[in-house]
């Protein structure tokens, strides 16, 4: 009863205490947990109520005294109402707090290889926890779904921090391919000439230097006893056949590019929760444009990820620009081998290149010719 | 007139002792209170003295202090080692 109705705990300090006590008793305030540590000294309590009579008798009979605070539930609200700001700061703060917790901003998943997130996101979406909604499924259910819609997910765990809805996926190893041990050829994929012929199981049917077809029987899947019989097995070996690759790059002497002219028009807006709102228009509406995008978070700790996007345009215009071939033939040539070099070395070893350039007015197109050593062999059937 | 405020003292629940001028004081080791007390007259950890209608209490101990005083009524907490009490007005 007494931290509900309150209590001020007082310091007094001075002389004949004794009189002060009995003239408060005398006033019918009733003074608790009076201590009297040193002579002209006395800490005591006294009814929050009776806190205004007690300063008023302590003013009168002019002693030092000192107020060391307000405790109890009624002072308190006391003291809130005189903060009404304060008060009400904090019942929107816990308001906040309490619809945020309901309130899903975003779903973010990780951990995808060959699934897709969007995918899972939209899952999850079907199990109630979209963005920027209302409605906040467990986590349990959601990785249920997830779980039961995907086959080759391994485990799957969703949680909420803060706004945001986190979809960690981790997806089930492939099984082991199968080892096929049964007996095939080895035939060519293309036209080409043997260049390497190396067998490990099978027999050799053809030899370097001689040219085959598509589909032709390189290694064939048999073994000959000194008999004549043949002992089907599948065959295994490396063949390799020269083939021509030519790659072309093709320059306009005279172009046609489009060129800013110096005016633009700046589009600025503030984007939340994926909602945009605009603060400046563009009131230019150009033929041709090109547009530059500049986004930043407006607050520094992020707590409401509010960005203020800047989308500029710039106003282009057609300009025919003439260029002397001769002057950058050098670098496009090299340009061209670089970018050759690149493709054919995915194909296979290189042997060889050549450059040759046609002509065509305007328009001249440079060609680089690669020697490329190539496996021809796939499995027959 | 006795028997009057044995009556009044009873519907108003106070000792007909202390109704008629007298005081009731129960204590223990760890503290005491005293019913039908003029003024405090002395207090400090050691001794706590109140003059009473017809005399004076004196409570003599170690830690002292004042746990509730109101109008007629004090309750001291502390170790109480003894309590004296002298007859006559104080």
């Amino acid at each position: 009863m007494k931290l509900i109705k309150g209590y001020t705990a007082i310091t007094v300090k001075g002389l004949n205490i004794e009189k002060l006590i009995n003239r408060l008793s005398k006033e019918g305030i009733a003074i608790y947990r009076a201590s009297r540590q040193e002579h002209k000294r006395l800490d005591f309590c006294v009814e929050y109520a009776s806190r205004q009579k007690v300063i008023a008798c302590l003013d009168n009979l002019c002693y030092n005294y000192q107020i060391e605070g307000d405790k109890g539930l009624l002072p308190l609200i006391r003291l809130l109402l005189k903060r009404a700001g304060l008060v009400a700061g904090c019942l929107i703060f816990a308001a906040a707090l309490f619809f945020s917790s309901l309130f899903v901003a975003d779903v973010r998943v990780s951990g995808c290889e060959s699934i897709d997130p969007l995918g899972v996101a939209e899952c999850a979406r079907q199990a109630g926890a979209a963005g920027f909604s209302f409605n906040k499924p467990s986590a349990r259910e959601i990785e249920k779904r997830i779980y039961e819609s995907f086959g080759n997910i391994s485990f799957v765990s969703a949680s909420y921090k803060g706004l945001v809805l986190h979809i960690e996926v981790v997806e089930a190893q492939p099984a082991p391919a199968v080892i096929d041990n049964s007996p095939k050829d080895l035939v060519s994929q293309f036209d080409g000439k043997i260049n390497r012929l190396i067998v490990y199981q099978g027999t050799p049917l053809v030899k370097a230097g001689d040219a085959v077809k598509k589909g032709q029987v390189l290694i064939g899947g048999f073994r000959e006893k000194p008999g004549g019989e043949r002992i089907p097995l599948r065959a295994m070996g490396e063949a390799y056949g020269v083939v021509e690759l030519v790659y072309t790059e093709r320059f306009e002497c005279v172009r046609t590019e489009l060129s800013r002219t110096g005016r633009f028009a700046e589009q600025i807006y503030i984007e939340l929760f994926g909602l945009a709102f605009p603060v400046k228009r563009p009131d230019a509406g150009y033929a041709t444009f090109e547009e530059e995008t500049e986004s930043c978070f407006i607050f520094f700790n992020n707590f409401l990820p509010a960005r203020l996007v800047t989308v500029r345009r710039y106003e282009t215009e057609p300009v025919t620009v003439r260029e002397d071939f001769e002057k950058v033939k050098k670098v496009l040539v090299e340009e061209a081998q670089r970018k050759a070099l690149e493709q054919a070395e995915k194909e296979g070893r290189v042997l060889g290149s050549s450059v040759s350039i046609r002509d065509e007015g305007d328009i001249k197109y440079i060609e680089v010719t690669l020697s490329v050593e190539k496996s021809l062999l796939i499995n027959g059937e | 007139m006795g028997t009057v405020l044995k009556g009044i003292s009873h519907i108003c629940g106070i000792g007909y002792d202390i109704a008629s001028g007298g005081f009731k004081c129960s204590f223990t080791e760890k503290g005491a209170e005293v019913e039908g007390i003029r003024s405090l007259t002395s207090f400090s950890p050691e001794r706590v003295a109140v003059s009473l209608k017809r005399g004076r209490l004196e409570i003599a101990g170690e830690n002292l202090s004042i746990r509730a005083l109101s109008r007629g009524y004090i309750a001291i907490c502390g170790t109480v080692s003894s309590i004296s009490l002298s007859e006559g007005r104080a």
